[in-house]
């Protein structure tokens, strides 16, 4: 690519990413109008009903996963089987002052700010400041839709996380942290969150970001003090001393 | 995606209509998404084909946003603006001197960051056209955002 923009426009440009995302009551429009649209929480027999709680789970994570997914802020994503929460909100940009060793917009900047796993607070879709319980309804509707995607969800993750590894031993950071982001996206808390966790760890220690890295290990020893992939990641450090 | 609509042009009272057709279209190709390539560039696909699928529409035609025209180039706004905010100003009203395609091609590239082998999957092209549309939309960006930048008074 020859031409390169200029600094001003490239501030004009930086200005426009860190852009906020939608208004909160214009993500709730969208989030029922789509519920609706979909038919998600109609009356139906007991086979459509697990049908539409899947699809309804579904719709929920991909509509709250990318609701903010351009702006800089970053994105917390409800995926738990067991907590029913759901955060969307808009952070502050936590730009990476440094080189690409982690994607603009916050994903994995999200995911540290996860509230406790054993809080019972719910939110709706909008920022985690404006928490709002979802209804019975919903929650009725995740667990059953969980149970549901546990054996398909199972596989888009290691298909996720087998291409993020294969970019880490090819060497190719950008693309393995692309992978990344995309679990975190999809599966916050997914069955192999450990592993992701584990991953991003090395990631950021080979794209050279000791201080990200090291922000990461720690969340992972607090998360997963008993984790196997513990050693992994303290061998991960290691490279940065 | 909010925000993706507008840099494709997509006028703000239409904003919460066509997010809501990004979505039931996601929802309805979820099973065609791989989970092996990244996210948001397939998911901008879905926004880019929806946006153009509306501006084809006559009594839809892709409107320019006057609203960012006016306040970017509007010097008595400038001051009761923040940087920040008429810089996002200057960026979409110069957006809309670019036809759809390069819109898309410099939005992704230049905005999101993605590369050009990315960006010719997300939108179904050859490599060679994105890095076309790019250039193009580049000296177009900016020929209007100096424009917009150095008048600075009336529209």
């Amino acid at each position: 690519m020859s031409e390169h923009l200029s600094p001003d426009l490239e501030q004009l440009l930086a200005a426009e990413r860190a852009a906020p995302p939608a208004p909160v009551e214009a993500q709730r429009a969208v989030f029922d109008r789509v519920a609706e649209t979909v038919g998600i929480g109609g009356a139906a027999s007991g086979g459509s009903a697990v049908a539409a709680a899947k699809l309804a789970w579904s719709t929920k994570l991909i509509i709250v996963g990318v609701i903010g997914m351009v702006a800089v802020g970053a994105i917390t994503a409800w995926l738990s089987v067991r907590e029913a929460e759901i955060a969307v909100r808009a952070e502050p940009a936590e730009a990476p002052a440094v080189a690409r060793a982690e994607l603009p917009g916050g994903v994995f900047a999200a995911a540290e700010a996860e509230p406790d796993p054993e809080s019972t607070a719910t939110t709706g879709v909008g920022p985690a400041e404006d928490e709002t319980a979802p209804t019975d309804r919903l929650r009725e509707l995740d667990k059953r839709a969980a149970a549901l995607d546990h054996k398909t969800d199972l596989d888009k993750e290691r298909r996720i996380l087998s291409a993020a590894r294969e970019a880490l031993v090819a060497g190719d950071i950008d693309r393995a942290l692309r992978a990344l982001e995309s679990h975190s996206v999809l599966f916050l808390r997914g069955q192999l969150a450990e592993e992701r966790e584990a991953l991003l760890v090395q990631a950021l220690v080979v794209a050279g970001n000791a201080s990200r890295a090291r922000e990461r290990a720690d969340m992972f020893r607090a998360r997963y003090p008993d984790s196997i992939q513990l050693r992994a990641v303290d061998a991960a450090l290691e490279r940065l001393q | 995606m909010w925000n993706t609509l507008r840099r494709l042009g997509v006028a703000r009272d239409d904003l919460e209509d066509l997010a809501h057709d990004v979505f039931v279209v996601v929802y309805r190709k979820l099973g065609d998404y791989d989970p092996a390539r990244p996210i948001r560039p397939w998911l901008f696909g879905i926004a880019f084909r929806v946006a153009a699928g509306h501006f084809r529409k006559s009594h839809h035609a892709r409107e320019l946003p006057r609203e960012e025209i006016e306040a970017a180039a509007d010097g008595t706004t400038k001051v009761s603006r923040e940087d920040a905010a008429h810089a996002r100003d200057v960026v979409i009203a110069s957006l809309a001197v670019l036809d759809l395609d390069q819109r898309a091609a410099f939005v992704l590239h230049d905005i999101d960051g993605y590369s050009a082998p990315e960006i010719a999957d997300a939108l179904d092209v050859s490599v060679n056209t994105v890095y076309s549309r790019i250039r193009l939309a580049r000296a177009k960006f900016a020929k209007a955002a100096r424009r917009i930048c150095d008048r600075g008074g009336a529209q």
